[in-house]
């Protein structure tokens, strides 16, 4: 008896010892292991990636920032078997083609992406279908709300919101912000229990840009309407602040919607105003007597012979539109003698042109806070031939982008100082600090201060009655300008025969630049003339941007615009004479922006597609003149109660 | 001499350290209540954000200047001023 008591003790106690053998090993030998496995199962470590910061306007209006989204994936091997009875669902459901959608639900891969980037909203859609195998994982999409608007300088992100071009890649280091990491528990429903470290949204930073959104809206409503208006292939507007080098605005058509950015071609995405260049043509001329009267090689009224419109240079002959005989200096930039230039270029001498274009910026990048910037083309003039010279001097074979010719012009508006251009003002941090600020940056004294005043007077010339651009003029306020018309390269070899870019670039009010506004477009089929095509799209940016800005007009130029508590004002008179309804606008023959439809639009064109369209549309219309139409009114109307169209058409450069 | 303690010491002793193991099972269940609420107030916080969001993209949709100008044309019968109805408040 005693001896089975005796075996079963020892038995348990042979059984204890291996428990407690086992117990050390699990304790003390796997302790790290097993310790380990176990936080696996209830911690979790999870990387927070912060909310990509937000791009807003001078004023703070939102123009790109993230929010969250999920994004939907499959494990197509753990989708149930009637799984394509929900591809018409979820095609529905996530906009997509229900080919993708199929392509997607039937890959042999293990883990397919089925949309990224959800919103909220329309995911729980897809969650609440509870179809087995189809997830979704927490992320971030981008949003730019305005759409189309400034998307060139924007740019656009990638799915993990990475920048790819435009202010979105330039500051990409800032708005992408920190990565931080938060360490929790959960419970055996994955519910999160507990969440230490990292429990605070990350920082992130906010770019402010020079941008105003009401202006940059101006410019591209305008410039579309020019350029779908005179059927050109593209256009680009830029505006700036030249006390400052801000850029204000920054339109260009074609554009994109950086929200589907892959919805349209790498042509339309390009930021233009930077990356691509073109000969400037006659505006050009405004820098060749800049420098040729800073170098004291010209006067204004300095006689120019033109030569009838024809002159030789070695093998070839210079054209000018229209024939002149003897012009002063002032002459030949407002009739834009290409023959007058090319004489004021030979006065001052190749050496001092190439000197001068240098210093105002052309062949070398403006150093904008942008991606893509490229330098133009200014060959060096020891290269250059007297032709060579020659064909500078009215801004042929010299290349510029329309932010170098812009930044030019802004010197000439800000007392000859040439600034570097920027269109980020500041980057703040989500605690106010400012960590990043852009503000005037004088690069050179290009031109004497006297010297700028001088050519701002001969270029209000230009837009004054009888000047190329007098299209541009604005009522009340003194405006200097020039046109310009260049011929583009063929890729064939030499210059196209039709392919032209017209051109005006122009700063307003004159005696004190608030604005340097370049409007480009890029081969108009309508009228090539850059006073014809371009100048009105100044016109229309400018006034509207002026009265938006609150500027005062000019002295002395019959403003109109009225200043509360003046002698002048009057409400009476403000109540009765400047009553505005839309048909009384319309009537009163100011119809640039209102009761002018695609229909009656017949600016740009020349008489017979005046004519043509006239005729298509069962409309009336009386023309004088001859080139192309420059202004319309409806002055009378027939018996029968129909309008008719009274064309003004002229010619010119 | 040492003496062994008594019946009280090791009812005292057992007391307290029953309260100890108490006390710790409470402060554990307020940790893991807590670690809820936290949870809780998380994702009410994500998903007043995402409201936040989507009332941010409808409220800059809506005051837009294209879509402003659309409604001011069609709606309105409005257009940019000429110089003249343009008064400046000094």
């Amino acid at each position: 008896m005693s001896r089975r008591i005796g075996l079963v003790a020892g038995m348990l106690g042979l059984g204890l010892l291996l428990i407690i053998a086992r117990l050390v090993h699990l304790t003390v030998v796997q302790r790290d292991t097993l310790a380990q496995r176990a936080a696996g199962q209830y911690r979790h470590r999870e990387t927070v990636t912060p909310q990509r910061g937000a791009i807003v306007d001078r004023n703070g209006r939102r123009l790109a920032f993230s929010v969250g989204a999920e994004s939907l994936y499959v494990h197509p091997a753990k989708l149930p078997a009637d799984v394509d009875n929900m591809i018409p669902v979820l095609a529905h459901y996530l906009s997509l083609p229900a080919q993708q959608v199929d392509a997607v639900l039937r890959s042999s891969k293990p883990f397919v992406w089925l949309k990224r980037g959800v919103f909220p909203q329309e995911a729980s859609q897809i969650k609440a279908l509870n179809v087995s195998g189809l997830d979704s994982k927490g992320t971030q999409r981008r949003v730019y709300p305005y759409r189309t608007l400034a998307a060139s300088l924007l740019g656009f992100v990638n799915v993990d919101a990475q920048g790819l071009e435009g202010i979105e890649k330039a500051y990409d280091r800032y708005l992408l912000g920190p990565v931080s990491h938060t360490l929790g528990e959960r419970d055996g429903r994955q519910r999160a229990i507990l969440i230490r470290g990292g429990a605070q949204p990350p920082e992130t930073f906010r770019v402010r840009l020079t941008l105003d959104t009401t202006l940059q809206y101006v410019a591209e409503r305008e410039l579309e309407r020019a350029v779908r208006h005179s059927r050109a292939a593209a256009g680009s507007v830029i505006i700036l602040d030249p006390q400052t080098f801000a850029i204000l605005a920054l339109a260009q058509v074609p554009t994109f919607d950086p929200n589907t950015p892959g919805d349209f071609p790498p042509a339309a995405r390009r930021n233009r105003v930077i990356s691509d260049y073109y000969e400037p043509g006659s505006t050009l001329k405004a820098l060749l007597v800049a420098a040729a009267l800073d170098a004291k090689q010209v006067n204004e009224t300095d006689p120019i012979f033109c030569e009838h419109g024809a002159y030789r240079v070695g093998g070839h002959t210079i054209h000018d539109v229209h024939p002149y005989g003897e012009l002063s200096v002032d002459g030949v930039l407002t009739k834009s003698s290409n023959i007058g230039a090319a004489k004021i270029g030979e006065r001052l001498g190749k050496e001092h042109y190439y000197d001068y274009l240098w210093a105002f910026g052309l062949g070398q990048k403006t150093s904008v806070d942008l991606p893509g910037e490229i330098s133009g083309d200014l060959p060096s003039f020891q290269a250059w031939s007297r032709i060579k010279l020659v064909t500078a001097s009215f801004g042929q074979g010299v290349a510029v982008t329309p932010l170098q010719l812009a930044c030019a012009y802004a010197a000439l508006a800000n007392e000859g100082m040439l600034m570097r251009p920027y269109v980020v003002s500041e980057i703040v941090s989500s605690t106010g600090e400012v960590v990043h600020a852009n503000g005037p940056t004088p690069i050179r004294q290009v031109i004497q201060s006297e010297t700028a005043q001088r050519i701002r007077a001969l270029l209000e010339h230009v837009v004054a009655p009888g000047g190329t651009g007098r299209r541009a003029h604005i009522q009340g306020f003194r405006v200097a300008g020039k046109t310009g018309t260049s011929q583009k390269h063929d890729p064939r070899g030499g210059y196209s025969e039709t392919g032209r870019i017209a051109s005006f670039i122009g700063m307003v009010p004159a005696e004190q630049p608030r604005l340097v506004i370049l409007a480009v477009i890029d081969e108009p089929k309508t009228a090539t003339y850059g006073g014809v095509v371009a100048a009105p799209v100044f016109q229309a940016i400018a006034r509207q941007s002026l009265a938006y800005l609150g500027v005062a007009g000019s002295a002395g130029e019959g403003t109109d615009i009225q200043w509360a508590g003046s002698p002048q004002f009057s409400t009476a008179k403000l109540s009765t004479e400047s009553a505005f309804s839309p048909e009384a606008y319309s009537a009163a023959g100011d119809d640039s922006l209102v009761g002018r439809s695609e229909a009656d639009d017949f600016i740009g064109l020349s008489l017979r597609a005046a004519m043509r369209k006239a005729s298509a549309n069962g409309l009336q219309i009386v023309a004088r003149g001859s080139g192309y139409v420059t202004d319309q009114r409806i002055r009378n109307k027939t018996q029968t109660g129909e309008a008719v169209y009274e064309l003004r058409l002229e010619a010119d450069e | 001499m040492w003496k062994l303690p008594g019946w009280g010491t090791y009812g005292v002793l057992t007391a307290v350290g029953l309260a100890l193991v108490l006390s710790h099972l409470w402060i554990r269940l307020q940790v893991v209540s807590t670690g809820y609420a936290l949870a809780d107030t998380r994702q009410l916080i994500s998903a007043l954000q995402e409201e936040h969001h989507a009332l941010t993209i409808e409220w800059e949709a809506a005051t837009a200047p294209s879509h402003l100008s659309q409604l001011a044309g069609d709606r309105l019968g409005l257009a940019v001023p000429r110089p003249e109805q343009i008064v400046i408040l000094p």
